[in-house]
């Protein structure tokens, strides 16, 4: 049985070592900075979103006030193209915005946020059906190294940090020739060796646990109403570093001199945290190969110019598909007039993406299904696992952008059925139409959620360690 | 060389030899940089095919567009795609994240656009087994799997005294140990690099790699893995355990490959942020609210550019002109739009510039920083690439918009509603990009050669004088 007097010297042992002091403070230094830098690029985040929404809403406000102004007879206007109430007018002037707000605990990932913006501008007059994507200004230098964040810490480096605490728990022992000195003691060889591991393990989840309680608090992350989120969070530390701790006990156990636990540990710690990873990926390129992007939007352009080489025919087979956009207004086919120009224009983008969508789905369902095998994948890796589940937890996983971006196609197919159907017919806006606009809501829900499915392949992993650890400590802790 | 550390050398590649653990590592690093280099390979070869397909593609949608008004067309534009340089078998750089293709449109310069890492899932992001990922990581980890106990070995067994009772000077042990794991080092760096030289014949590519970008190149990674054998012949040395060696050196491998490259990121981008997008075009906006625009006839540079035209054409009003005013002022407008975004991009490469400097800094921490930019750069998928490939397309698209422009100048005078056809498209050049010559990205990266040299060097001093103050009693 473990004593209070073993567990105490222990403690004494391990926090006397200066170097796991040091890497220790080197993790809670690290954890610092990724906890600021992610906490830096999530206010720049929200700082984008909130200035594209003040740009949507000041519009909107002009836009209002000019029809307000031109009721009530103290404006007028000469051209339809600056007249408020135009269809023009909203067309070109009055862009709709949609955006992912920020999740509770994006501190723990900056994710695939670096790649993607959190809002995306809807207009009415361009085809984005086939850029999945949206725009900031963003160095690809720092897309390419990646920016210091929380999981990163853990994900990458916690594993490394424990491997070279713990990888010569046995072997140093037998090395320095204490191991028979200790075996001479009233303890289990076994019981002695867990309680070494089992310190450094508690230790060191402590000191994250309650460090990262410290840092979300510090950083305004609201604790008490994210309890649930938190609790994963922990319960999937606890299983990552169990992982580390147990795969590091294993080698122990192995009997191999320091120098080669450690590089055996290193070598698990490659092939878990950078092989495994890169090897799925050139995989997922070989069998579930994806066109070039290019070639969807080659094929937009293509359809343009079909449907622009056969307009009047195009046109009519519009109206057929949507008789309530059809106007008897002279003005709406006159083409030297900005409305009947602009609804021309806006007909034949929308017709081309009307001819263009079934293309630019496959392509999207494509990059959804390669995306789903790789992530299955997963889990051959404990490190693949956490990864994606931090980025769940944080919102900022690839998932979460790419609903994010389909919900916002979605949103623009229905703004523009909602608007078209007033901009063909030439009708006259009024204030309350662009107050009530449609309005884009993200549905987080959408987004799948794979918490649970993460929890149990850790377990599996850790039980399966488990039964090998017992295997081999039958073995191997006998003192020869 | 001294015959005692030829010995030494020669001993101690015996041992490795020997040493099945050593065998069995070397040779799953060489199978992993051979397989990432014929994926690497194949994956070149599908991307330029693809570059080519749509690269045809993208000229038959140009020339087959229908009878339009030739500013329509503009507005419509091309795209220009990226082309791929040989080199990026070894390394791919900002490829994946910085876009494909440029958009080239009227009135506006835009940025790359498809950016292939927005396609993947979030593993992606731990890295590609590419030529690149093996050489800056996996290499410098076998090293110091071979060579963290050069010396802690020795001390172990106390084999050390037996050798400098024989005579040995510890300089000499330490070159001799130093040799023997340069050896190895050298045989994989030229299978690996002979093999690359060979194979970038057969790509097909429509450009070649110069003896110098092949030479330096080569000649960067090998410095690169000549610092890790002087850091390891060094921490070896000062040592007391084999196990505390390596702990010393794994820590010094996760500090240069992996905390670093991000801190320094992180650094660059909080030091010199880029604008928001908002910010950038709200500053372009400003700028090209009182210039020239093409479809603005009425404010005052369009008054002063109307009173110069005519003034130009020695007539008073603009229906004497014997060229339609609308296609001189689209394409003046243009111009001058044009002048607006490269002051703004600029502004933005000079802020990309700043980053680059605190990079250099942090390269004095990490050898592989500079090492990366130096093999991203002639691999041609660095940020410098990427500028100059957008700086020409953007002189591309103001011909592109002037030849249009002046087509309707030409021929829209007296004529309703101006339409030109395939005659016209067919006739615009196609976008011919010239690669920037070996010797101007060489020069542009000499302080980041310069750093691998300093490291080198400072290295290999630390590590022979440092061996020779050993504590072997």
């Amino acid at each position: 049985m473990w004593t209070y007097h073993q567990i105490r010297l222990e403690l004494i042992l391990f926090f006397r070592n200066r170097a796991y002091v040091g890497l220790m403070l080197l993790l809670l230094i690290l954890m610092t900075l990724a906890a600021w830098n992610t906490n830096l690029y999530t206010q720049s985040k929200k700082e984008q979103t909130s200035s594209q929404l003040a740009l949507v809403r000041a519009n909107d406000a002009r836009l209002v006030a000019e029809i307000d102004s031109l009721n009530r007879g103290l404006a007028t206007y000469e051209s339809s193209y600056s007249l408020p109430t135009s269809g023009v007018r909203l067309t070109y002037n009055n862009h709709r915005l949609a955006w992912l707000p920020i999740q509770p605990f994006s501190l723990i990932a900056i994710g695939q946020g670096d790649l993607f913006s959190n809002y995306k501008k809807i207009v009415l007059y361009f085809d984005d059906s086939y850029e999945m994507a949206s725009e900031e200004l963003v160095s690809p230098l720092e897309q390419l190294f990646g920016q210091l964040d929380l999981t990163f810490v853990w994900v990458y480096l916690l594993p490394l940090i424990i491997l070279l605490m713990s990888f010569n728990v046995l072997s140093i022992e037998r090395e320095t020739g204490r191991l028979t000195l200790i075996a001479s003691q009233p303890i289990r060889l076994s019981t002695w060796v867990i309680q070494k591991i089992g310190i450094r393990f508690l230790t060191i989840y402590l000191l994250i646990t309650v460090f990262t309680i410290f840092l979300l608090g510090f950083f305004g992350v609201s604790i008490k109403s994210n309890l649930a989120t938190l609790g994963q969070l922990f319960i999937m530390l606890f299983l990552y570093t169990a992982f580390w701790f147990l795969l590091s006990f294993l080698v122990n156990l192995c009997g191999y001199s320091s120098g080669r636990s450690l590089i055996l540990l290193t070598s698990a710690w490659v092939f878990f945290v950078f092989l495994v990873p890169s090897v799925v990926n050139q995989l997922a390129k070989e069998l579930h190969p994806i066109p070039s992007r290019l070639e969807v939007v080659n094929h937009h352009q293509t359809m343009y110019n079909e449907m622009e080489n056969n307009l009047e025919a195009e046109m009519e087979k519009l109206y057929q598909r949507h008789p309530d956009w059809r106007s008897d207004d002279p003005v709406t086919a006159d083409l030297s007039n900005s409305t009947g120009w602009n609804i021309q224009y806006l007909g034949k983008q929308y017709l081309a993406q009307l001819k263009h969508r079934a293309v630019a789905d496959n392509y999207e369902s494509v990059v959804e299904e390669r995306n789903t095998w790789v992530e299955n994948f997963r889990i051959l890796s404990p490190a693949l696992i956490v990864q994606s589940a931090l980025v769940g937890l944080a919102g900022t996983s690839s998932k979460y952008y790419r609903s994010f971006l389909r919900q916002a196609i979605e949103y623009a197919d229905g703004y523009r059925q909602y608007v078209f159907k007033r901009v063909f017919t030439n009708h006259t806006f009024t204030v309350d139409e662009v107050k009530s606009l449609p309005r884009f809501e993200f549905d987080r829900t959408r987004v799948n959620k794979t918490f649970g499915r993460d929890f149990m392949i850790l377990l599996v992993y850790l039980f399966g360690f488990l039964l090998a650890c017992y295997a081999l400590s039958k073995q191997t802790l006998q003192i020869k | 060389m001294p015959k005692k550390v030829i010995h030494i050398a020669s001993y101690e590649l015996k041992r490795y030899f020997r040493d099945g653990r050593a065998r069995s590592l070397v040779i799953a690093v060489v199978f992993m940089l051979m397989a990432s280099m014929l994926l690497s390979v194949r994956d070149y070869q599908l991307s330029f095919e693809a570059y080519q397909n749509n690269l045809q593609q993208v000229r038959l949608n140009w020339e087959q567009q229908s009878e339009k008004d030739p500013h329509d067309a503009a507005h419509d534009g091309t795209y220009v795609i990226k082309p791929l340089f040989p080199l990026a078998i070894i390394d791919k750089g900002i490829q994946q994240f910085s876009g494909s293709v440029v958009h080239l449109g009227a009135h506006q310069r835009k940025q790359s656009t498809l950016n292939e890492a927005k396609d993947h899932s979030g593993i992606f992001r731990f890295g590609e087994f590419t030529p690149a990922f093996m050489l800056n990581y996996v290499f410098p980890l076998l090293l110091i799997f071979l060579g963290y106990n050069a010396f802690t070995s020795e001390k172990e067994n106390q084999t050390i005294r037996l050798l400098l009772v024989q005579g040995v000077p510890l300089s000499q042990i330490a070159l001799g140990k130093w040799l023997a794991l340069f050896l190895q080092m050298i045989v994989l760096w030229m299978i690996l690099f002979g093999t690359a030289a060979m194979v970038s014949f057969g790509l097909g590519a429509d450009v070649r790699v110069s003896l110098s970008e092949w030479l330096t190149l080569a000649g960067a990674y090998l410095l690169y893995f000549i610092i890790f054998i002087n850091l390891i012949i060094w921490v070896s040395a000062k040592a007391l355990s084999s196990g505390t060696s390596l702990t010393i050196l794994l820590t010094v491998w996760i500090i240069i490959t992996l905390i670093i490259p991000k801190v320094s990121t992180n650094l660059a981008g909080w030091a010199y942020p880029f604008p928001t997008l908002q910010t950038f075009r709200d500053n372009i906006n400003e700028d090209q609210a009182t210039g020239l625009n093409g479809h603005n006839f009425w404010n005052e540079a369009a008054q002063d550019f109307q009173q110069q035209v005519l003034k130009e054409y020695g007539v008073e009003k603009i229906e004497d002109l014997p060229v339609a005013y609308g296609g001189l002022l689209l394409a003046e407008g243009e111009k001058y739009e044009s002048e607006i975004y490269t002051k703004h991009f600029d502004l933005l490469q000079s802020q990309y510039e700043h980053q680059r400097d605190v990079y250099r800094w942090c390269g004095l921490i990490s050898p592989m920083l500079p090492l990366r930019f130096v093999s991203m750069a002639l691999a041609r998928t660095d940020y410098g690439f990427l500028w100059h490939f957008e700086d020409e397309a953007e002189k591309y698209r103001v011909d592109f918009n002037t030849a249009l422009n002046m087509n309707i100048a030409e021929n829209a005078k007296g004529v309703d509603h101006y339409k030109a056809g395939r005659e016209l498209w067919a006739t615009i050049p196609q976008f011919d990009y010239i690669w920037q010559p070996s010797d101007e990205v060489i020069e542009g990266h000499k302080i980041e050669i310069g750093m691998i040299g300093i490291w080198t060097f400072i290295s290999f001093l630390l590590s022979i004088m440092y061996s020779r103050k050993i504590k072997v009693v």
